[in-house]
Formats: C-alpha cells, structure tokens, sequence
C-alpha cells in the first residue's frame, strides 16, 4: 500500500521552471549551455547566428510561397504575380524572402572575413571553415536558381547563361543539360533543387557546422593577450598564470598552451543572436514594404538585355572581358582559393597585425570582387550567348 | 595591343638597356588601355541563318525588344526583318508586322508592340498589372503543347509589374510592427549585452599580466 504525503517540498520550484526541467529531461538541452568565450556575444562574432536567423526568415517564407508558386513555363511569371496581387501578405512575403536572400549572402561574406580576420579557420577548425565556404557557395546558388524560378527576362537570361556554363563543363555539367531530362522544363528541376536540394544540403552543414563548434568551441579572441599563440609572453607551456578569478576559465589550447578566459555558456549566445535576429527581422521587413521587387517581364529567348543580380556582377564583368567561360573560371577560383585558405596559410599566428601577407592577399580579392562589381554597375547589359 | 607590349625591346637593342621607369609607365599603361578597352565590351550578336528561325520566334523576341530596351531600334528593326525573311511564317500576319515596322519609324511604340502582338495572335495588353488572363489557355482551345527543356514557354511579352504600389494601411501596419519588433531586439540585445566589452577584457588581461610578471620579477 502506497503512502500519499501531503506535505509540500521545501524550495518552490515555479510552473515554468518544472516545464523547462520536464523538456530538458527528455531532451537533453542542457547541453546547449556548454561555455564559450563572453566576447562570443559580441555583434562580429554573431555574423553566423545572423546568417542562421536569414536562413530561417527565407525558410519560412519560401514555405508560404511554395503553396502559391507554378513552376510550369508557361504559368510560372503569372503565378508570382498572383502571389503579390492576390495573395494576403503576398507581396510583403515575397519582398522578404527576396532581401532576406541577399541579407543572408552578406552576412555570410561578412562572417568568413570575419573568420579570416581573426583566424578562426586555424588548427583545429579547418573542417569548419571547409563547410563554412560550401555552405556559402550553396548560397550563392541558391540566390541563383530563386532569380530564375521568377522566370521573368532576368531569370531567365541568368538559366541560358547556366546552361551554356553546363556545356563548357562537358560532362560535369550533365545536370545543367536540358537532355538530361529532355521531357522536364529545366524550370521543375531548378525549382527542386532550389526547395529540397540547396536548402536541404545548408540544413545538413549547418548541423555539422554547429557540432563542430561545439567539438571545437568558439576560437578565442585574438586581440586579447594570452590565448593567441603568437602572444606567447604569459603562455609558455608550464608558465605561471594568476589565480583563475570567478569570470575566469583556464584554457587549453591544442598546442599545449593555458590562458585565462571570461566565458558565459552557449545559451547566453543563443539569446543575444536572438535579439540581433529580431532586430534584422524588423529591418529586413521594414526594407520589404518600401522596396518590393518588381517581377519582368515573362522571357523571350535569343533576347540578353537585363543584368544580372549584383552578387553575381563580379562574375559577368569577367564575362564581358573574357567570354562566356570566365565566369566558370572566376568562380571556381575564387572558391578555390576559399577553400585552399587553411592549407596554404600555416601561420599558426592569428592576430591580423602578425600576418601581413594573409591580410594583403585578403584585401586584393576583396578589392578586386568590389572593382569588377562597379564595373558591371556601370556597364550596359552586352549580347554573349 | 601586341606592338605596345614588344616595345620596349626594341629600345634594348638601341640603347642597350632599357630605363626602369619608362618600362614600368609602359606597362601600366598597357595595362590602363587595357582594362578600359575590356570595360566598354562590344556586343556579340549571333548571325546564322536566319531564315530558318521561326517568324513568330522573331516577332517575340522583338516585342522583348521593345517591352525591355524600347530605345534600342535597331535590334528591334533587325527582329523584324528576321521575321520578313524567315521561312516559317506560320502563324504570323506579316501584313502586321509591315505595318509595326512603319510605326516604328514613327517612333509610335505603344502601336508597335499592339501590332506585333496581334500580328502573332496574341491578345494585347499593356496595362502591365493582370495578365493573367492572357496566360490561361481554355481547355480544348489550343494546339499549343507546353514547354519543356530550357523552352520559355512564352505566349505573350507582359510588361514589367513594378514594386511599389500605392501606399496602403497593411504598409504602415507592417512598418509599426516592425519598428516595435527593432525597438525589442535593441532593448533586449542591449539586456543581454556581455558583462565586459573587449576593451574592458583586454585591460583585465593586460593588467592581470602584468601583476603575473611583477610577482615573477619580484
């Protein structure tokens, strides 16, 4: 027989508190309070966050425009018009997901310099900034084919652009090939990479990317004394370090070296980006209803006279100088080159101020992205194809 | 291009050794001529046979002409002679497209694209704002197959739907919400702000530092 005890217990525990427990129970999001530096909460080490906040406003509005968007040809234009003269809160959705699209693509441009700045893609996160670079070029193409899904002149000069790329690409570009699936408009097949297949691979590096900043922790920051190895005056392996103050953590890095570093758990992370994200939200909203973009006119083929979507000018002025290829070849290099970063730079230094030929090279590429951009911004729209 | 690179070759071979500096303002200047002969590219149009293009696909891309780059006649001219010439005149009335070309040379481009557009049988509509109704096809009443491939499958060249309309009382709701929701993320960005700003961090370690290195010293 079972005794009942209506005694209360002695420390109140609050409804909200037991729902909380109840959840963390069963799961485990304890484990989302792991420590990480206190200047993780700062606004340049949120870049990522942010780049996640984009990524989520796109996910939500691209889900409410599949419901009203066509993909077939001959329908696909007119069905965006639908979306912003029929729908309720159409046009506003779509504005959203539009400049939440290239609000992800800077934030994402802004947190890899961010990264390199800092060398935050040094031993032991080089996989990280791999997947960092993949997910950025799944951005880019995903900022792609939503230019062509509108199927406006635009879009759908950028696909004839893909398609000739397809062929240059010889057999490597069998998917951009209209053979490949002759009785499909390339139309379908764009729209599903661009609702399953581009978000879903971002999806999965994101997941990788979290873990891995888990495994790896958030890097320290390399313009405060001690943690960075090339600031070696209080990390000699075995050094005396002040005793740890309660702000303070002993860290080791892999080389062997402790510092002392103020940490705040992960969780405190996640609600500072939450604020920062609320606050793009707003603005990116704000941006929405006094910017909409305009849908073009429906395509003619044989026609090439619009411009392309400004994250992809860099590319067409190289276009313009060197034919159709270059922008092939200007993209693959550039990624290349991204990609190359943690196995050309050896330099276990990471202040900016220690490396001077990583921080020249880095501001060459981005000068040289923001010269061929102008110069696509002033050039009139040539015939290529 | 290639006669100002070898240039300085032959000033080798008659002064014996060329000026550092004359080099280096030959090159830059190569290189200036250059960059401003790529910046200004020319157009490459593609010139087959033109005869074996479709008159309608010819008429289309001339009303793209006009709905996108109307300043640019003589791609639009071009379209048209395309069209004139073309064997496949199959479904179009060239008698139309006569008459869109002397309006043209009016400068009439409003008459134009109505013409074109009737010439190939499509309804006009230049409003710009429903076209919707031009798209549908009735079930049974055409013989049109739908587009695959890279096919653009269009019937009829819309024109542009613009951004911004007129300004609405869901525009200013929208604002007003957001303008909270930026006040909130502010507020609570700033609630939940690190207890120490990097400067403060790197004065704690530097002053920690330095009493780690006084005690050593001492």
């Amino acid at each position: 027989m079972s005794h009942i005890t209506k005694t209360r217990p002695v420390a109140h525990v609050s409804r909200g508190r037991r729902f909380v427990g109840a959840v963390d129970e069963r799961l485990g999001l304890d484990a989302l309070r792991y420590p990480v530096p206190e200047h993780a909460n700062n606004l340049a080490w949120s870049l990522g966050g942010l780049t996640a906040v984009s990524l989520a406003i796109l996910i939500a509005t691209g889900v409410v425009l599949a419901q009203f968007y066509d993909p077939t040809p001959e329908v696909a234009n007119a069905s965006v018009r639908t979306i912003v003269e029929d729908v309720a809160l159409g046009g506003f959705i779509r504005s959203l997901h539009f400049w939440a699209a290239q609000a992800m693509y800077v934030l994402a441009a802004l947190h890899l310099i961010r990264v390199f700045f800092h060398g935050s893609y040094k031993r032991p996160r080089e996989a990280n900034w791999l997947i960092g670079v993949s997910m950025f070029g799944l951005t880019l193409l995903a900022l792609f084919t939503g230019t062509v899904l509108k199927w406006d002149q635009e879009g759908y000069e950028a696909l004839a652009h893909n398609l000739e790329l397809g062929q240059v690409l010889g057999g490597a570009g069998f998917w951009f090939s209209t053979s490949f699936a002759a009785h499909t408009p390339i139309l379908v097949r764009l729209y599903s990479a661009h609702i399953m297949l581009i978000p879903g691979l971002i999806v999965i590096l994101v997941t990788l990317h979290a873990l891995l900043i888990k495994r790896h922790k958030i890097s320290s920051h390399p313009g405060l004394p001690a943690p960075a190895p090339d600031t070696p005056a209080a990390l000699e392996p075995g050094g005396t370090l002040p005793a740890p103050r309660p702000a303070l953590v002993e860290v080791s890095t892999p080389p062997g070296e402790t510092y002392l570093e103020a940490r705040e758990p992960f969780t405190h992370h996640l609600r500072r980006v939450g604020a920062f994200g609320l606050v793009l939200l707003a603005v990116l909203s704000i941006v929405a209803v006094l910017f909409p973009p305009p849908v073009g006119p429906t395509p003619v083929a044989g026609v090439e006279v619009t411009k392309p979507m400004w994250p992809f000018w860099w590319m067409f002025t190289l276009e313009n100088w060197f034919g159709l290829p270059a922008i092939l070849w200007g993209g693959l290099a550039l990624f290349g080159l991204l990609f190359a970063v943690p196995f050309i730079d050896r330099n276990p230094k990471r202040s900016w101020r220690t490396r001077p030929v990583a921080m020249t090279l880095a501001a060459l590429v981005i000068l040289a992205l923001v010269v061929l951009t102008i110069f696509m911004g002033i050039t009139t729209p040539a015939a290529h194809l | 291009m290639h006669l100002l690179v070898r240039e300085p070759s032959i000033d080798r071979q008659a002064s014996g050794r060329p000026r550092a500096s004359s080099a280096v303002a030959r090159i830059a200047a190569v290189a200036a001529v250059s960059v401003l002969s790529l910046a200004f590219p020319t157009a490459a149009f593609a010139h087959g046979d033109e005869g074996g293009v479709p008159a309608r696909e010819s008429v289309l891309q001339a009303i793209a002409y006009v709905v996108n780059t109307p300043d640019d006649m003589d791609m639009i001219t071009d379209k048209l002679t395309d069209a004139k010439e073309s064997e496949d005149q199959e479904g179009v009335d060239i008698a139309e497209v006569d008459q869109a070309i002397q309006a043209l040379d009016r400068g009439d481009m409003p008459q134009v694209r109505l013409l074109l557009e009737q010439s190939i049988g499509a309804r006009a509509d230049l409003s710009g704002l429903d076209v919707r109704h031009v798209l549908q096809v009735a079930p049974g009443g055409s013989t049109v197959s739908l587009a695959t491939g890279e096919q653009p499958g269009t019937l009829i060249v819309t024109d542009e739907l613009t951004g911004r309309g007129p300004w609405s009382g869901t525009d200013s709701a929208l604002i007003g919400i957001a303008v909270a929701a930026a006040a909130a993320g502010v507020l609570l960005g700033w609630r939940f702000r690190p207890a120490h700003s990097v400067h403060t961090l790197r004065h704690q370690a530097a002053v920690a530092s330095r009493s780690a290195d006084q005690k050593v010293g001492g």
